[in-house]
């Protein structure tokens, strides 16, 4: 039997990693078997691996291929919507809503990147604000649009409870998928390609990459992984309006997040993840401004990108040579 | 040297930029398994032809066509996909990957399609054959200029081309790198690829070519072989100017 | 007649569409990049102009005399000491740069000097000019005659002087310019100096005509921006200027005919539908610059 991997992709740092991801997702796992009354503790760990799973699906695109989206609350809104309404209509469960949401985003991110993610240069970045502000506005102005009520405009709707237990198990399997499949993509054929055209989509074209074709699939995988973390926030929170899901916040979060963890790399956006829900969790209880995080994520992005564009695996890179191997392979470097 | 099928032909192939028609309406037949030289003085037009071979640019009138194939309006990879490979006049090797990793994305999107364990072999010869396997895990970014205009071969052999567009191979090389290249162009073909290939070292072209093509202000005045090419009072008038010829 | 007002007030928002979208299209000419901070400094032109109303009761208009030269040298400056570092990496660096350059500005200004709308209200905001049954809003003329003034001494500049001329080779060759002895870097400072100088005045025409805060409507004239260049094309003003005029013309009628909540979905589709459309144009509009 052939090898789907190529040698140069190390196979034993491969095993490694995935036996790091399980075994994070078993830890997290554990939590309310342990002690069932953790409300707390899951509430953190269901964000942590929530943030983490949004910032892995937009590396995939903007870290592999190089294409930025700075609308990527878009596809996170549409899975939180999509299931949110099958749900409290239609009484689907929400897992089974979950498939549909990532499938619709999918779809979604097809229409979308077909036309931009053809031509060179920074269009696609420019369209996601776009795509992320019509989006938005689509689902604030959807009832006058189809004269019904379902999205409730931006006074939102309210979801029937659901098991918060169900969701924590079901964010740590999408959690561990994700992260299998940022790996699977990253070590093989596709991610080679997606690396290439983000160092030089011309030579990429002509060594025989189908740049646009890879791209489009890269922003669809991409999409379908935001959906379903929306998905999971709709079981969860019994509440959506269109500025939890659609705020410039959420699109500012998905960008920072694997940029500051590092870009392109798989751990990356996971270490992103972790600052970033430790500083929201730290910041929001000291003081009440919102602009205050802004600002430092600001700076801080200026900073990683002038001094360590791989963020944080880089930094760890330099300290620990396993450290370096385990979270930033050398070879393939975006 | 025998001369095979046409393989790549060009019929009346035409490309304007706004007003300035850069190729104008050339007629161009490569034979299978020759070195087709193409040359000219500056401006004559050949990079644009040879963009317009390798599917960069279509053309604005005429027809390129592959085995009876037509190649125009197909992207690039398409055109890669048909068997036609190119190397770029600017060397742009992919910076931040490992020169095999290079190599390894020609193996794998190429019309071989390799996968796993042949793969890896494929990579390993086209190293050796481009003289690059001691440099296997340098970055792109990091290689000499005649390093990395090897690994442009490399990586466009790799897709499995019937044609090889060569552009500007040997340009910016001493004579020992230079010769070394010319050796492996000799190779390339010795494997049954047809080269196609736009030079300024005159030395390189002469001695490689069974046939050349020349170009002035986008039409093309001259074919042959290079010692026709040398004699033709066409081809040094284009180079010398008017006066060299009639003096 | 509704729909003869509403062109009329197209047209006069177009100078301020134009001005903006021309430091954008004057940055990406000569340096391959997208000026993501655009809409920052936009809001910073719109603050500094309001404060200047505020302290001394200078006209938004008049602003623009010393607004321009100070964003002039704040865009010289973000050149030199941020974006020249990263110019030679992916442009994927440059953007997410850019892009936290906006941040810092945004934050900055929502933190430091607060978030609420502010507007600057001219004594001559009210006044209107009739012309028979149509209605033109006074501030908005001036707007757009201030708009017009502004974009023809651009391409008296750019045509007619040393450093213009240098800054429209460069966005067509940036390697035969280096050939040349063109001071690269210095011609790029300068045009990053004008595109911010541009978006700042662009700021300060804003203020005249419509209210502001410091972060809500800058990603959205970040996109009317990009949509005008991208219909317009890059290299040439009329360009710019016939481009920000369908749009306003485009989001009028929208308002006019439809929903007003549309306003802002407009400039998205019709990015998208230029972008479906005319691709060949577009894509030999990128290609014309690697010609070699």
């Amino acid at each position: 039997m052939t090898r789907w991997w190529s040698r140069y992709s190390k196979r034993a740092l491969v095993t490694g990693q995935v036996g790091l991801v399980l075994a994070v997702a078993i830890a997290i796992a554990l939590i309310p078997v342990l002690d069932e009354r953790s409300f707390n503790l899951q509430r953190i760990t269901f964000f942590l691996l929530w943030y983490a799973i949004l910032a892995s699906s937009w590396n995939m695109i903007g870290g592999y291929a190089g294409q930025i989206s700075f609308g990527h609350a878009a596809f996170l809104g549409m899975g939180a919507y999509v299931t949110g309404i099958l749900w409290s209509q239609l009484r689907w469960d929400p897992l089974v809503t979950l498939p549909v949401a990532g499938l619709v985003a999918a779809g979604y991110a097809v229409l979308v990147g077909i036309p931009t993610l053809r031509l060179r240069g920074p269009y696609f970045a420019i369209a996601t604000i776009g795509v992320g502000e019509a989006t938005r506005l689509f689902f604030v102005n959807f009832d006058d649009i189809f004269g019904v009520t379902l999205t409730k405009g931006v006074t939102g709707i309210s979801l029937p409870s659901y098991d918060p237990v169900i969701v924590h198990y079901a964010t740590v399997v999408v959690f561990v998928l994700v992260m299998l499949t940022t790996m699977w993509i990253r070590a093989g054929r596709f991610g080679l390609g997606l690396f290439a055209i983000n160092m030089d989509r011309d030579a990429a074209e002509t060594a025989g990459v189908p740049t646009a074709r890879l791209q489009v699939l890269a922003l669809a995988v991409s999409a379908f992984f935001a959906a379903t973390a929306g998905s999971l926030y709709a079981a969860r929170q019994q509440f959506l309006d269109p500025s939890s899901m659609f705020g410039f916040d959420k699109s500012i979060a998905l960008v920072l997040m694997p940029v500051v963890g590092g870009l392109g790399t798989v751990w990356g956006p996971v270490f992103g993840a972790i600052l970033y829900s430790a500083v929201q969790d730290r910041i929001s209880s000291i003081v009440n401004n919102p602009y205050l995080p802004a600002l430092i994520y600001g700076v801080l992005l200026v900073l990683i990108v002038m001094f360590e564009p791989r963020g944080i695996a880089g930094l760890l890179g330099r300290g620990s040579t396993y450290a370096r191997k385990l979270v930033m392979p050398k070879d393939a470097e975006p | 040297m025998t001369a095979g099928e046409p393989l790549l032909v060009g019929r009346g192939v035409t490309r304007r930029f706004g007003g300035l028609v850069a190729v104008n309406a050339v007629d161009v037949d490569v034979r299978e398994g020759e070195i087709f030289g193409l040359i000219g003085p500056n401006g004559a037009g050949k990079t644009t032809l040879f963009r317009l071979l390798s599917g960069v640019y279509r053309p604005s009138a005429g027809s390129i066509t592959l085995r009876g194939k037509g190649i125009g309006g197909r992207s690039a990879h398409a055109v890669n996909a048909m068997g036609i490979a190119t190397t770029h006049q600017i060397v742009r090797p992919f910076a931040d990957m490992p020169v095999e990793k290079n190599v390894l994305v020609g193996v794998l999107y190429g019309r071989g399609r390799l996968r796993g364990r042949a793969a890896d072999a494929e990579v390993d010869r086209l190293l050796e054959l481009t003289e690059l396997a001691p440099h296997r895990a340098t970055l792109g970014r990091s290689l000499t200029l005649a390093r990395r205009k090897r690994l442009e071969v490399a990586r466009a052999l790799a897709t499995r081309p019937d044609v090889l567009l060569l552009d500007e191979v040997a340009a910016g090389l001493n004579p020992t790198e230079s010769a070394r290249m010319v050796q492996l162009i000799r190779t390339v073909r010795a494997s049954g690829v047809t080269v196609v290939m736009v030079e300024h070292v005159m030395k390189a072209i002469m001695s490689l070519s069974d046939r050349i093509m020349v170009m002035d202000l986008g039409r093309r005045i001259a074919l042959g072989t290079p010692t026709e090419i040398a004699n033709d009072p066409a081809v040094i008038k284009a180079y010398l100017g008017e006066r060299a010829v009639a003096s | 007649m509704r729909l003869v007002e509403a062109l009329i007030s197209a047209l006069l928002v177009a100078g301020l569409y134009a001005t903006m979208s021309y430091g954008l299209a004057l940055i990406y000419g000569v340096m391959k990049i997208i000026n993501l901070a655009n809409a920052g400094v936009m809001m910073l032109g719109a603050f500094t102009t309001f404060f200047l109303w505020q302290g001394f009761g200078l006209d938004p208009l008049v602003s623009v005399i010393l607004v321009a030269p100070l964003f002039f040298a704040v865009g010289a400056i973000i050149e030199v000491v941020f974006v020249r570092r990263v110019l030679n990496e992916k442009p994927v660096i440059s953007l997410l740069l850019l892009f936290g350059i906006l941040l810092v500005m945004q934050a900055g200004a929502s933190l430091f000097l607060g978030g609420d709308v502010r507007s600057v209200r001219p004594v001559y905001i009210q006044e209107v000019i009739r012309v028979g049954d149509i209605v033109i809003a006074y501030n908005r003329l001036l707007v757009f005659i201030a708009g017009v003034i502004i974009l023809i001494a651009l391409e008296f500049f750019l045509r007619r002087t040393f450093t213009g001329r240098a800054i429209r080779a460069l966005a067509q060759d940036r390697d035969a310019c280096r050939l040349a002895g063109i001071d690269v870097r210095r011609v790029s400072m300068i045009a990053f100096g004008l595109g911010t100088a541009l978006a700042a005045v662009a700021g300060s025409l804003l203020t005249a005509v419509f209210p502001f805060d410091p972060v809500n409507p800058y990603g959205i004239f970040q996109l009317k921006s990009f949509t005008i260049i991208v219909l317009g094309g890059l290299e040439s003003i009329p360009g710019v200027a016939a481009a920000a005029f369908v749009l306003a013309a485009a989001e009028n009628l929208t308002v006019t005919l439809s929903k007003p909540q549309l306003e802002n979905l407009v400039s998205f589709v019709l990015l998208v539908v230029v972008l479906v459309v005319m691709p060949g144009g577009l894509a030999a509009l990128i290609r014309r610059r690697r010609v070699a």
